[in-house]
């Protein structure tokens, strides 16, 4: 059972299946919620019941396979090809559409990081996703909807996906075989993504984090070859970079918390330094490090220079 | 056939189904009426306000087989072939589809026949705005004298992506959004024809949640049918739309005016266990603090807010002893975040970092009192004297201040500044040496003279980042033979220096300075520093704080500074240097 291996969307996943019971179903869905937070599962889950030739949707038929396989001929996926979704993928989408189905009751279309359309595309898709030809059902995926059209906004249902709750992220990484210690913490920093907790959960990037607290409060304007040193390792790779800051936020924000006497930490494996940390800064200056890390973050975003950006933020670290 | 959503199916089919747009549909009626049909028409406004929908109203009504009337009849075949978009002589093209300029070049081409059976050819292009400039170009001709059988109607939200050679050659009709009030009658008229139950009150949520946009409350409503069936609850609706609970927001405004950082980081962890949005709930807030601020500018906010007069009420209370201006500024900062947690990864925290900032703001002291404070200082002296000595000295102070305050105009003129700007003209006191005197110490240096401030000088003429590191050395052996440099060991300027290219670049310098052949050496420094020479870092600020030594006495000895110092009873807490430019 498909649906069934999804976790903690309980409701989105019940308001589909009520709509399809009821015969209800809308020709076009937005799944809007954060990365790895099962929504291209849910999609496909949704689209194997509505394929399935023996049961809704029971995972064992050619036809469900064939969809989890994402080797259906009515299953259409289009995903970003480089940074966007362009005109001519749209296009193509298109005269899929228009033809008849060959197996299954209708076509399916899932669009997925579908606020990565750049303007043409998303411009192009208007018309057929208010309209579509046949009896077609498309399925939007996107973390950021902020970033899409009003108007490709206002001709979906939209199914918003809850961040899964902490509990039930420990829950599954404990059955998944992760010690109940390393759970617990990989849990709170995931934010609610499955996807996420995944990857913390790895020992070697819980260690990874214990040396990169120790490294930012050990930085010093007295001696600032290390912090160009650090800027430089960090900048190597910037995806890692921007993990690396999210990380930054978290251990600052742990640090706030512990001032304002709040106990609601992400990293409470690592109290000890935290402590240290808060010990060093006041609330004001915590926040406007927070600021600051905002501020590369939204730099990087903009592609600048990731090493200088970082040499500048460890800078201002040292400092306060 | 499948399931059809709310909003094609209820698609309004006549100019009476429109909701919100008497204005347009009243005009197109007249001009049908009346005979004067414009050839071509454009129709902007938001997404779901109705534009697609009239653009297909007005082709029926043109070519309506019962003769061209205000109403369709909605029955003949050319009525229904529109509706299903099936129209041989109704041509509904995806402008954002077919953008290039070969796809105008085929509809220029199909301008030219005659309709097939209807009396125009009617030619739709939706989202109009999305066509290449030279398929707008190519248009121009056409749209400016069609063929008299020929109709264009455009739809887009975008006006302002078309040319004004395009725009000047359209009549224009601008749809508005749909008032609140009349999206629920609507929505309450397709429900009673569904035959669901729902109350006013949910209707009026999800109306709210639409926006103005018919088809956006539409996909909600559709969305909330779907889940609940033929009956629907209010607490369903609350549920599926993620409505924020009101009392959750008035606690946390008023926890941010109680400067209360616990109960507002709780409430965050609240509004987390409930799986509400972050961001939604964000924008809840905005809404929150936008009627509190007009509840404080306007008193009465009733028809600005769509609020009950009890829900008001509570809002007055929570903002009662908040200034507006501090009110403006939470909403600033809120309006700022939300931008933020739309792009973080981490919203929590960026909303728990907001409304720690919120909790944690300043308090402002209005303008108007500060103005009203500095009044008060400037009224007859009596002011000051009153705050600043004890009483039983104050008539003879006031005795004393009044004649120094007539001459205060011309004393400052008269005596301090010149003095100041004397001296910082002259040149033996300036903190940095100036250029003029490192080029006549490069010339004494002729001579064989060693000499190290000159030789840095010199240096940062020709290398300015050579010369900050020198500065921080000490000076342990200076000649014309032989330069020996101490830096305290593993410092960031003696790994830079200790590169063999920078001590050769060094010592070619100096040869060139001192006009021999001069041997550079680096020496680590380690432990106490006192009795070495000090570097030109610790000179300069030994200097310049001899510097302001002497102001100090000046200062000290002014008797303008003297009768401040009296008349306030104050203490002297620093002394600057003018520039010599500035009124004292």
């Amino acid at each position: 059972m498909p649906y069934a291996s999804i976790i903690g969307q309980d409701r989105s996943i019940a308001i589909l299946r009520r709509a399809q019971a009821g015969g209800k179903l809308a020709h076009a869905y937005l799944f809007d919620g954060i990365e790895g937070c099962g929504k291209r599962k849910t999609a496909l889950a949704l689209v194997q019941s509505i394929f399935c030739t023996e049961r809704e949707g029971c995972g064992r038929c050619a036809a469900c396979r064939k969809v989890a396989a994402l080797q259906h001929p009515d299953l259409h996926l289009v995903e970003p090809d480089g940074a966007f979704i362009k005109i001519d993928q749209i296009r193509e989408l298109q005269r899929e559409l228009a033809f008849r189905p060959f197996e299954a009751p209708k076509k399916a279309c899932i669009i997925d990081s579908a606020d990565r359309l750049n303007p043409a595309a998303g411009n192009a898709l208007l018309k057929t996703l208010e309209e579509p030809p046949g009896n077609a059902l498309l399925i939007l995926i996107t973390a950021n909807p902020g970033g899409m059209l009003p108007t490709i906004l206002s001709r979906c249902q939209r199914l918003q996906f809850q961040a899964i709750p902490q509990p039930a992220i420990e829950a599954y990484l404990v059955a998944q075989g992760t010690p109940a210690e390393t759970a617990g913490i990989a849990a709170a920093l995931a934010g609610g993504s499955i996807g996420k907790a995944l990857d913390v959960s790895s020992e070697t990037v819980l260690q990874e984090r214990q040396t990169l607290l120790q490294r930012l409060l050990s930085l010093s304007l007295g001696d600032i070859s290390p912090l160009f040193a650090a800027a430089e390792e960090l900048a190597a790779d910037k995806e890692k970079a921007q993990e690396m800051l999210e990380l930054v936020t978290t251990f600052l924000r742990d640090m706030l918390l512990l001032r304002q006497g709040s106990g609601d930490l992400s990293n409470r494996d690592l109290l000890p330094l935290l402590e240290k940390g808060a010990s060093r800064f006041t609330s004001a200056s915590l926040m406007g490090l927070i600021e600051q890390v905002a501020a590369t973050r939204r730099a990087l975003f903009r592609n600048v220079n990731t090493r200088l950006a970082l040499e500048v933020m460890f800078m201002r670290l040292a400092e306060a | 056939m499948s399931y059809l959503v709310l909003a094609r199916k209820w698609r309004p089919q006549t100019f009476r189904d429109l909701i919100g747009q008497e204005h347009v549909s009243q005009t197109l009626q007249n001009a049908i009426d009346s005979g004067r049909i414009a050839h071509a028409f454009l129709f902007t406004g938001a997404r779901g306000v109705g534009k697609t929908s009239s653009a297909r109203i007005l082709a029926k009504a043109l070519n309506c087989e019962q003769g061209t009337s205000t109403e369709p009849c909605n029955n003949c075949s050319a009525c229904t072939e529109i509706t299903a978009g099936t129209s041989v002589d109704v041509f509904e093209i995806d402008g954002a589809s077919n953008t290039s300029v070969d796809d105008i070049r085929e509809l220029r081409e199909n301008v030219k026949y005659l309709p097939s059976r209807s009396r125009y050819k009617i030619f739709i292009i939706d989202e109009v705005h999305m066509l290449s400039t030279n398929a707008f170009n190519a248009l121009l001709k056409t749209l400016e004298e069609p063929p008299p059988h020929v109709k264009f109607i455009f739809a887009t939200t975008e006006p302002h992506k078309l040319p004004i050679t395009i725009l000047s050659r359209c009549q224009r009709f601008d749809f508005k959004r749909i008032p609140l009030p009349k999206i629920v009658a609507r929505l309450r008229f397709i429900v009673d024809q569904e035959q669901v139950g729902i109350s006013d009150g949910a209707l009026a949520m999800i109306a709210r949640k639409g926006d103005g946009s018919m088809r956006d409350s539409l996909s909600t409503l559709d969305q909330v049918l779907a889940f609940c069936g033929e009956r629907v609850g209010d607490e369903d609706v609350v549920a599926l739309l993620g409505v924020v609970d009101r009392r959750l927001l008035q606690e946390t405004a008023r926890s941010i005016f109680a400067r209360d950082c616990r109960g507002v980081l709780d409430i965050v962890r609240q509004v987390d266990g409930y799986g509400y949005n972050m961001r939604h709930f964000g924008q809840e807030l905005i809404d929150q603090f936008r009627t509190l601020v007009i509840l404080k500018a306007v008193g009465d906010a009733a028809e600005f807010a769509e609020l009950s007069a009890g829900e008001l009420a509570e809002l007055q209370e929570l903002s009662g002893g908040v200034a507006l201006g501090e009110l403006q500024r939470h909403l600033t900062l809120l309006l700022r975040a939300d931008t933020e947690i739309a792009q973080s990864s981490f919203p929590r925290l960026v909303l728990e970092m907001v409304l720690l900032k919120m909790a944690n703001l300043a308090p402002v002291v209005p303008v108007d009192e500060l103005l009203a404070r500095l009044q008060v200082l400037e009224k007859p002296a009596s002011g000051i004297v009153a705050s600043g000595v004890p009483s039983w000295e104050a008539p003879r102070s006031r005795q004393a201040e009044a004649p120094a305050a007539r001459t205060r105009p011309e004393l400052p003129r008269s005596t301090k500044p010149p003095q100041l700007a004397e001296e910082a003209d002259s040149p033996g006191l300036c903190a940095e040496p100036a250029p003029a005197p490192a080029a006549a110490q490069a010339k004494t240096s002729e001579a064989g003279g060693g000499d190290w401030e000159g030789f840095v000088a010199f240096v940062r003429g020709k290398k300015p980042l050579l010369a900050a590191l020198l500065e921080h050395g000490r000076p342990l052996k200076v000649s014309a033979q032989a330069m020996e440099l101490g830096y305290s060991a593993g410092s960031f300027q003696y790994n830079k220096l200790k590169d063999a290219d920078v001590i050769a670049d060094l010592t070619g310098l100096a040869q060139a300075y001192f006009r021999t052949a001069t041997a550079v050496q680096l020496k680590p420094l380690s432990g106490s520093t006192e009795g070495l020479p000090p570097t030109l870092l610790e000179k300069k600020s030994l200097d310049q704080s001899a510097r302001e030594q002497e102001l100090r006495a000046v200062a000290v000895g002014h008797p303008l500074v003297a009768a401040a110092l009296e008349i306030f009873d104050g203490v002297i807490e620093s002394v600057k240097e003018g520039d010599g430019s500035e009124k004292v």
